[in-house]
């Protein structure tokens, strides 16, 4: 166990001789550790030096006959003299400590020998060495490593060292979580593996692979460069030498996390960007509504310049008011809202304004009171331009620049509405341009569009402020007149009659233009704006049908005759089928002999619901809907049968078909013609084929061309109702025909007429001149007869004689007359 | 693929099992015609017993079963071979190696517990003093059970984690004033108190300042006589808890010195409680091991040494002489240069001969797994030089002689693993 024991003993028992032990105290003084000898037996100290005594802070006297434990202070010296005493140990060698007099404490390393002297005496000898400086020294190291450790820790950037050949010497935790090294990488020492985890965690691992080659074999080389994460961070490296007294024994590889400054540095440029780049005027201002900043797009729209606006008030290049304190409203609205908006008229330095949209926003700091407000104008000019336009382009008609459908429909009503209130009236005149088609057809649709124009300023310059003029489209104008009567519209229609009446002049191409114009009033005439306009529109239809060029007020019947045009149509091609359809012939008479040389055959119609149906009426709708030619061709058909029937009676008369213009210009109408000849048994010159003037002036060569084959065929041609259309003697002298046929207008009032009789005489003496033979329409009486036969006449036919009849009355009429004639 | 082609491609495959080691699970075959047993298919894995009742009445001697195709709970395991009797020492050693290291890591989470255990607790000595007293008390019962068997273990641990952040001193105080009190003879009853005094007695820290708490070195007068107070803070919130007397007492006295050298009431000799002498003394001896600053950290040898060497006055004598004795002149884990330049960890202590410890000798050509253990008893020629801090070790060496616990690559070498982590 351990003894504390008095450093008091002097007496002590001598193994050894005094002699050697002077001897051993001569040597141990020149020694340079501490040295003092234990007397195996007794445990006590029996030589000390000089060194030892300075290092115990102890007189000679002290130590010298001491007990060894008294200068043992440490459980391991104590323990070991112990084992000395035991018989267990006899040397040691460690570090330990000695308490000096002074009660300070020096490290120092002591060993402890067991020794023979010449004799085989035994001793111990305890050599002492001391190790403060040295402790110290390393001691101050390690707090010095241990603070360049710490601070190494506590940088926020990743650090790594190497040596020069890659070896990694040490990393620091923030290397370790940039690069989220796994646990296992961090208590092991794995280069290889720690190097492959960084390849493995970069984004491009060749070009990684390629610069850490570059880098580790220059070890010189300071570089910086930008890392590409696959986790999608950004590191900055930045590697140099790691010098140790100017050479280099190693590389220092430091990175940050870049990441989030890369972020915002491409926010705050995007946002500058957008900032620069806005189409939008932007200012900011300070909480007094100072100007702070002004993009590019403020400058244009103000005038001034950046350096200009800073410093200024808002509402100085910005008129949003006018004193020197912010409005009142304004600021309320900001401040409950956060945002306030309004249009204000921006002034241009240079004088001009546009209108603007202006957007103030407001915005706070972080304690929440007002920080900026920015300010955001948008220029309006070209979107009220734009919305005005599309209004113009919605209301108006884009070429002639009246107002279009939809606008007269809103003015329409509107009359109606007044007209219903006020118990007033009001017309809608329809009006269509006469053959308008046939200009845009040869002069192009660049001329008709310029003739539309100019007619629309003519129509325009007929009316008042208050009426309302729309084109409808092509050639179709709408016109509402204001508070008028019967009489009124009339006066104005006639008015656009004769203003239209002017010729044109386009290009110094001079010619005419007429229009038709249909009348409906209110509220005669309808009550509501369709109603108007269809009877309008039909009223127009009906001047068109007349010849054009006119006006004409709805009629009650237009309507109904509209309908029972369709009705008709359709009844017409029943009829035909269920052949209700039958011919009357009038016989023509020869004014010299009195004899019937020929008949005219007439169609006739007898419905069950309509009853008779004049052709008057039916053949016009069949020339319109083309049901004419299949009309016509059975017509045809019919009457050579008849002439064929006759025929085998021994009756051997000439047969008149009328062909309407619309027959005669089918593409196919002469190889009908032919066909039914050729089936026929009727000799050339039995059958003549009665053609209105019309036919006559349209495609001449065409007409021509189909003239003589018909007439080749054997056919006689002749002209209906002579005197009444359009004719020119030149193609009468060109045109092979036979014989034309004095309309019954001329001679209704012959004798007594004399204009009629003039006319009558004129052509026959044209005909004649011509060698053409003539036949007079429409005689009633005697006196007609005989006037007609005293100019020169040839034939007549007329109710004087009959009217067109049955097949077997006009037999027996025959039959009387031509006995009577033969006997006569 | 047919079924035809998985049967033909198994059936190369296909092994055959004796109809008495079929089992659930297992995917079979059965080669008769269709009329020859009551399943709707020739091939099905098994599913009941009553399916393998089944098929073994079907009056088959062998079955043909596939493997690969068979689900079974647990691979038919080979009957288990008789275990080989080696007397090699290598393995015996190996074994034994084994078992200091599955001791070691049992006492670490023991350690780990207690830790936590020990945080929870002071967040509810203010709010709940009850339920932070009871807790208090179940933990020191825990740990005395649990220390009794693994004593040598835990002394290893302490000596290994000193100068570790996560060392908890409260915890390590603990400990070591519960085995000393044991070997000092104290029985469990005794040891209660002792125990829960030494978990409670720097308690009153928490009513310091921040900065205060964990330094304890570098103050001015002013700041030492407040970082003081902790001592009678502590006695209040104790009392507040509802702890014994005697406990109080401890706390109270748990700065003071024999020699009237401590605080606060410069207490000396028969007015300190056995107790507390003890608990003064582990104090101490902790507080030089795992100091606020870390690299002012001294090794457990050395701690005791300076204990003994310089202020044995303050400590009761025979206390300190059976602490010395009971961690060893070096402490097991203490990491030592030998007298021949090799690094070794001493892994146990001889109280006969406490300078001649049994140690754990680093040898690079050998197997860290069949670490040489020497008993320097029988070396009388090999002895200790000096003790090493972990760091100042080279790495390698390290590793090898302390496994169980991992540091970190940093340039802070001490950085340990579960520091990392909760810095992460």
């Amino acid at each position: 166990m351990m003894q504390f024991h008095n450093a008091g003993a002097r007496e002590f028992t001598v193994t050894h001789s005094s002699t050697v032990l002077a001897q051993w105290q001569i040597l141990i003084e020149g020694l340079i550790e501490a040295v003092w000898i234990v007397d195996p037996v007794t445990l006590q100290v029996v030589a000390v030096n000089q060194i030892a005594l300075e290092l115990l802070g102890m007189e000679r006297s002290a130590v010298l006959g001491c007990a060894v434990l008294d200068i043992a202070f440490t459980p391991e010296d104590v323990f070991f003299w112990e084992d000395v005493a035991s018989g267990h140990a006899d040397a040691l060698l460690s570090e330990t400590l000695v308490r000096r007099a002074d009660q300070t404490l020096v490290t120092v390393l002591r060993r402890v020998s067991r020794l023979h002297d010449l004799d085989g005496t035994p001793l111990y000898v305890v050599a002492v060495a001391n190790q403060s400086e040295r402790r110290a020294v390393e001691d101050e190291l390690e707090k010095l490593v241990a603070e360049l450790r710490a601070t190494l820790e506590s940088t926020a950037d990743g650090i790594l060292v190497t040596d020069l050949e890659g070896a990694i010497r040490g990393f620091n935790q923030g290397f370790a979580e940039m690069w989220h090294l796994p646990e296992r990488l961090l208590t092991e020492r794995n280069d290889v593996e720690v190097y492959s985890w960084m390849v493995r965690s970069v984004l491009d691992a060749t070009a990684y692979s390629g610069r850490m080659t570059v880098i580790i074999r220059d070890p010189l080389l300071e570089a910086s460069d930008v890392l590409l994460l696959r986790n999608g961070q950004v590191l900055e490296r930045v590697t140099l030498p790691q010098y140790a007294r100017g050479i280099p024994i190693g590389r220092v590889f430091s990175f940050r996390n870049i990441t989030q400054r890369l972020a915002d540095e491409k926010r705050l440029t995007l946002a500058a960007r957008v900032f620069e780049a806005s189409l939008d005027a932007i200012v900011v201002t300070d909480p007094d509504f100072r100007i702070v900043a002004v993009n590019p797009f403020c400058e244009h729209i103000t005038g001034y310049t950046a350096a200009e606006l800073v410093g200024q008030l808002l509402s100085q290049p910005f008129p949003l008011w006018h004193s020197a304190k912010p409005q009142r409203g304004i600021v309320d609205v900001l401040a409950r809202d956060g945002v306030w908006q309004g249009d204000i008229v921006q002034r241009h330095k240079d004088g001009f304004t546009r209108p603007c949209l202006m957007s103030l926003v407001r915005v706070l700091d972080t304690a929440g009171a007002p920080f900026h407000y920015i300010g955001f104008i948008r220029d309006l000019s070209e979107t009220q331009a734009a919305q005005q336009r599309i209004e113009q382009l919605a209301y108006t008609d884009a070429l002639t620049g009246l107002p279009n459908r939809v606008r007269l429909t809103e003015r329409l009503e509107y009359a109606l509405q007044l007209a219903q209130r006020d118990q007033t009236t009001f017309a809608v005149l329809f009006i269509d341009l006469d053959r308008f088609k046939q200009i845009n057809d040869s002069l192009g649709h660049v001329f008709g569009d310029r003739v539309l124009i100019e007619v629309a300023q003519r129509l325009v310059d007929c009316l008042r402020q208050v009426d309302t003029i729309a084109r409808l489209g092509g050639d179709e104008f709408v016109i509402l007149l204001h508070d008028v009567e019967r009489i009124g519209a009339e006066y104005t229609a006639r008015r656009l009659l004769t203003t239209m009446a002017q010729p044109l002049l386009i290009d110094n191409m001079k010619f005419s233009l007429t229009c038709s114009i249909g009348i409906a009033l209110y509220p005669e005439d309808g009550d509501t704006l369709d109603d108007l306009i269809k009877n309008a529109d039909s009223a127009m239809y009906h001047v068109k049908e007349r010849g054009r060029g006119d006006i004409r007020f709805y009629q009650r019947q237009m309507n109904v005759d509209l309908l029972s045009r369709m009705k008709i149509d359709h009844a017409m091609r029943e009829a035909l089928t269920q052949e209700h359809f039958r011919l009357a012939y009038q016989p023509q008479v020869d004014l010299c002999t009195g004899r019937i040389i020929g008949t005219e055959a007439l169609i006739r119609w007898h419905d069950q619901e309509l009853g008779n149906v004049s052709p008057a009426q039916f053949i016009p709708i069949a020339e319109e809907t083309g049901f004419i030619v299949i009309l016509g061709d059975w017509v045809l058909r019919q009457a050579i049968r008849q002439v064929e029937c006759w025929q085998a009676l021994g009756v051997d008369l000439m047969m008149s078909v009328n062909v309407s213009a619309v027959q005669f210009q089918q593409t196919n109408f002469v190889d009908t013609v032919a066909q039914l000849l050729a089936a026929s048994s009727l000799r050339p010159g039995q059958l003549e084929l009665e053609l209105t003037e019309s036919i006559l002036v349209q495609n001449v060569d065409e007409t021509l061309v189909r003239l003589d084959a018909l007439v080749k065929l054997g056919i006689k041609l002749a002209i209906d109702d002579f005197g009444t259309g359009y004719s020119s003697l030149a193609y009468l002298k060109r045109f092979p025909i036979h014989r034309l046929k004095i309309d019954r207008s001329f001679v209704q009032d012959i004798p007594d007429d004399e204009s009629d009789t003039a006319i009558a005489t004129a052509v026959i003496n044209l005909a004649h001149s011509l060698n053409l033979r003539v036949i007079a329409e429409g005689v009633e009486n005697d006196t007609q007869r005989q006037f007609l036969l005293a100019a020169g006449c040839d034939e007549f036919q007329g109710y004087f004689c009959a009217p067109a009849l049955e097949p077997t009355a006009l037999l027996a009429l025959l039959q009387r007359l031509n006995c009577a004639t033969e006997t006569a | 693929m047919s079924n035809q082609d998985s049967s033909e491609r198994s059936q190369t495959q296909a092994q055959f099992i004796d109809v008495n080691e079929l089992c659930v699970g297992m995917y079979v075959y059965l080669d008769l015609g269709w009329m020859g047993h009551p399943f709707a298919l020739n091939n099905f894995r098994i599913i009941s017993t009553a399916q393998l009742e089944i098929i073994r009445g079907l009056g088959l001697q062998r079955v043909r079963w596939s493997p690969e195709r068979s689900e079974l709970a647990a691979p038919p395991a080979p009957p288990p071979l008789p275990p080989v009797v080696e007397s090699d020492p290598v393995n015996e050693h190996r074994q034994r190696l084994q078992e200091q290291r599955a001791s070691l890591a049992s006492c670490e989470r023991e350690f780990s517990h207690a830790t936590h255990r020990f945080r929870d607790l002071l967040k509810r000595v203010q709010t709940e003093p009850d339920i932070a007293r009871e807790q208090a008390e179940i933990m020191v019962e825990g740990l005395i059970n649990n220390l009794f068997e693994q004593d040598e273990s835990f002394i290893r641990l302490l000596s290994e984690k000193a100068g570790e952040h996560s060392a908890l001193h409260t915890i390590n105080v603990t400990v070591i004033a519960l085995l000393l009190g044991k070997r000092l003879g104290l029985d469990a009853v005794a040891l209660r108190p002792l125990g829960l005094g030494a978990l409670l007695h720097d308690i009153g820290k928490i009513m310091l300042p921040e900065r205060l708490r964990w330094r304890d070195d570098g103050l001015n007068v002013a700041e030492r006589r407040l970082f003081q107070e902790h001592v009678a803070y502590g006695v209040t919130l104790a009392q507040r808890m509802g702890v014994d007397e005697a406990v109080c007492t401890i706390i109270a006295q748990h700065h003071e010195y024999l020699d009237g050298s401590g605080f606060p009431h410069q207490l000396r000799g028969e007015a300190l409680v056995p107790a507390a002498r003890i608990l003064s003394l582990v104090n101490h001896y902790d507080n030089l091991c795992n100091p606020a600053n870390p690299v002012a950290a001294i090794t457990p040898h050395k701690a005791l040494s300076l204990m003994f060497a310089q202020t044995k006055q303050r400590f009761d004598a025979r206390k300190l002489n059976i602490f010395i004795r009971m961690m060893g002149v070096y402490p097991p884990g203490s990491l030592v240069l030998l007298t021949d330049g090799r690094y070794a960890l001493v892994v146990s202590v001889n109280s006969a001969r406490p300078l001649k410890p049994r140690i754990l000798i680093h040898d690079p050509r050998t197997d860290p797994a069949d670490g040489l253990i020497v008993d320097l008893e029988q070396e009388p020629e090999l002895g200790i030089r000096l003790s090493l801090k972990p760091v100042q070790l080279p790495r390698a060496v390290f590793d090898a002689l302390s496994p169980g616990q991992r540091l970190c690559y940093f340039f802070e070498r001490a950085r340990d693993l579960a520091d990392v982590q909760e810095r992460r």
